[in-house]
């Protein structure tokens, strides 16, 4: 199969789960399959930091990535971290199969703001499309406007624009090739 | 581009180690992860990471500010990041004391380490457009591995350039390790027959007998010895330069057979009957004043023009000073390669101390001096301690022993004399000198009645 498997950890609400699916046609050209929501792991949350490890979750869900994925997205509604850091939007295989993101730090509400529906979607689109491009080898871009670009706050997330900038398009293209040229596609 | 940099990660803890490694991964850079600080310790041995982000406690060896100060006794400046989760003063402290960057308080937030990670690497940018710049400099102030950028080195490679393609003997003049040779080899090289022989004869080395074969080869059963016939340098160089250095310490027989080969191009072999013919470029030096020898009748005054068609007289390294920290870092360059040490500049301090010495051996002293300084530094920069076996600079109030014996004014006419000497009759130069102003020096010189 030749599609992009999201996988909803918690409950997705539809308009996300309709941005997403909108956003990696758009950008990858590839089919979306939605999976059955499954749950965030117990295992993977820390009671100290009342927050999620990211690599813990990525591990599980590499072990669930189905066999004919191209690539998973896990979409998770807790807020996540590694331990070095305070807090991670997402975290990825780099050139790997498995991508995750979490949506808790999208919504306005998160810090105490009004609630802004468009603003979240559009964050989510940046950030799930973001972690997917890190499976296809995509690293960081200089570029602030580009999805690419990292974001570690709000104000650098919304500073992007919704698409990725021609040079990172370009790589996605060619990961694209070399991935049909591999499997015959 | 960040894949230039790799960064080494190191925590007893594999969550913390691989998902720290995997974030900086996403930002471009290569990263490496161990678990523990004698990994780590290992690991710098064979590279040289950009940062080393340390983790503080580290069960069952050395904890992250131990693995740091090993790390830094052969990577000085290695940039290190000690990470705690349990932080205090005391740490924080002890980990900036000995040479810790930064000390990060985990979590952190993404943006400030960041901004870290990006300061750093910056920084890590400049210092190797520094060196690229460095070595683009020194290219433009050198010629075939000779240093310098001082007016008279300029005046040198400038008569190369334009003797090189000549076919015109030259002759080289300066003292000892000034770099003749060096020369010499730049001559051959930029010109057209640089892709011919390069062929050099110490001519002090040999003993008369032993130079004459050497420099025209021997037939069969010339002499004892003599069991084949053998080439000589001057065939051996043929369509290419032969260098002879030394020449003021050749004997009179081999003066006049010199002579002959320059003015007819052509020579015997030893016990040979052959005329032979050659077409080689004479370049020969000497450390000895060849005019004075000729006018001493030491040496052959039509050998001497017919040597000193070009002259190239090369400065000692005393009156070129700033040529001084060119040359030391191009020697700190060349040395860093040939004795495989890590290192990489001269601080402030240890130019002052190369500055300040009159270098009697030159150039060939300077680096003989700083290979010994490297070989006994453990830094990556060499400082005045490493040059510590170089004596003290001259001082002229004590260099010279006081006369018990003599007049006052005496002394005072044979200082003002040498000094005159001394600035070439600069009398404003001289008066500076001495402390004194115009209207007195012309005084004095006038009281003794001094040559200006």
């Amino acid at each position: 199969m030749n599609a992009v498997f999201v996988l909803p950890l918690g409950t997705l609400d539809a308009d996300i789960a309709a941005t997403i699916e909108q956003g990696i046609r758009r950008v990858f050209g590839l089919d979306v399959c939605l999976m059955n929501a499954g749950q965030t792991p117990d295992h993977a949350f820390d009671a100290r930091r009342r927050q999620y490890s990211s690599e813990l979750i990525l591990r599980d869900i590499i072990q669930q990535c189905p066999e004919g994925a191209l690539r998973l997205l896990a979409v998770t509604t807790v807020d996540l971290f590694i331990p070095m850091l305070t807090f991670v939007y997402g975290q990825a295989q780099l050139n790997g199969r498995v991508s995750l993101v979490s949506t808790a730090r999208m919504h306005q509400e998160f810090y105490d703001l009004k609630q802004d529906r468009p603003l979240t979607l559009s964050r989510i689109l940046k950030e799930s499309i973001h972690e997917l491009s890190h499976t296809f080898g995509l690293i960081h871009c200089p570029l602030q406007s580009c999805m690419m670009s990292i974001a570690t706050g709000t104000s650098q997330l919304d500073a992007k624009s919704e698409v990725l900038c021609s040079g990172c398009s370009l790589l996605v293209r060619d990961a694209l090739s070399r991935i049909k040229n591999d499997r015959h596609i | 581009m960040n894949a230039h940099w790799e960064i080494l990660v190191v925590d007893d803890e594999e969550i913390a180690r691989e998902s720290m490694a995997a974030w900086m991964r996403e930002d471009g850079y290569t990263v490496e992860s161990v678990a523990c600080g004698r990994e780590a310790i290992e690991r710098a041995k064979l590279k040289d990471y950009a940062i080393y982000f340390i983790d503080l406690k580290m069960p069952g060896g050395p904890d992250g500010i131990e693995t740091m100060m090993e790390i830094r006794k052969f990577r000085p400046d290695a940039p290190v990041i000690i990470i705690t989760a349990y932080a205090t003063v005391d740490t924080a402290i002890t980990a900036m004391k000995e040479g810790a960057q930064e000390y990060v308080v985990k979590p952190c937030s993404p943006a400030e380490i960041s901004l870290l990670v990006s300061r750093i690497i910056k920084v890590k940018n400049l210092q190797r457009e520094n060196i690229i710049l460095r070595k683009k400099l020194l290219r433009q102030y050198s010629i075939h591995d000779i240093v310098g950028k001082s007016a008279k080195m300029n005046e040198v490679f400038g008569l190369i350039k334009e003797v090189a393609g000549l076919r015109s003997t030259v002759l080289i003049q300066g003292e000892s390790g000034t770099g003749k040779e060096l020369v010499a080899r730049a001559i051959h090289c930029t010109g057209d027959r640089a892709m011919k022989p390069f062929i050099s004869v110490s001519c002090a080395a040999l003993a008369e007998t032993l130079l004459e074969s050497e420099l025209f080869g021997h037939e069969k059963g010339s002499f004892t010895g003599a069991t084949t016939q053998k080439k000589g340098k001057f065939e051996m160089a043929e369509g290419g330069t032969i260098f002879l250095d030394e020449i003021g310490d050749i004997s009179a027989k081999l003066q006049i057979d010199l002579l002959r080969v320059l003015q007819e191009r052509t020579f015997y072999r030893v016990g040979g009957s052959d005329e032979l013919r050659v077409d080689v470029r004479v370049i020969a030096a000497t450390n000895r004043n060849l005019q004075l020898d000729v006018k001493e009748g030491k040496f052959r005054e039509d050998l001497y023009y017919r040597l000193n068609v070009i002259n190239i007289s090369i400065p000692p390294l005393r009156d070129r000073r700033e040529d001084i920290p060119l040359l030391a870092r191009h020697f700190v360059e060349r040395q860093s390669h040939e004795l495989k040490k890590n290192v990489t500049e001269i601080s402030e301090s240890g130019l002052k101390v190369l500055m300040n010495y009159d270098w009697p051996g030159n150039a060939r002293e300077l680096e003989n001096a700083i290979e010994r300084a490297m070989v006994s530094s453990h830094q990556t920069v060499l400082s005045a301690e490493d040059f510590e076996f170089i004596p003290p600079a001259n001082n002229p109030a004590t260099d010279w022993r006081i006369p018990a014996n003599i007049r006052l004014d005496d002394v005072e006419k044979q200082v003002i004399a040498a000094t005159i000497r001394q600035t070439g009759g600069n009398i404003k130069q001289a008066a500076a000198i001495l402390g004194i102003d115009r209207s007195t020096l012309y005084e004095r010189i006038k009281k003794y009645q001094l040559p200006r």
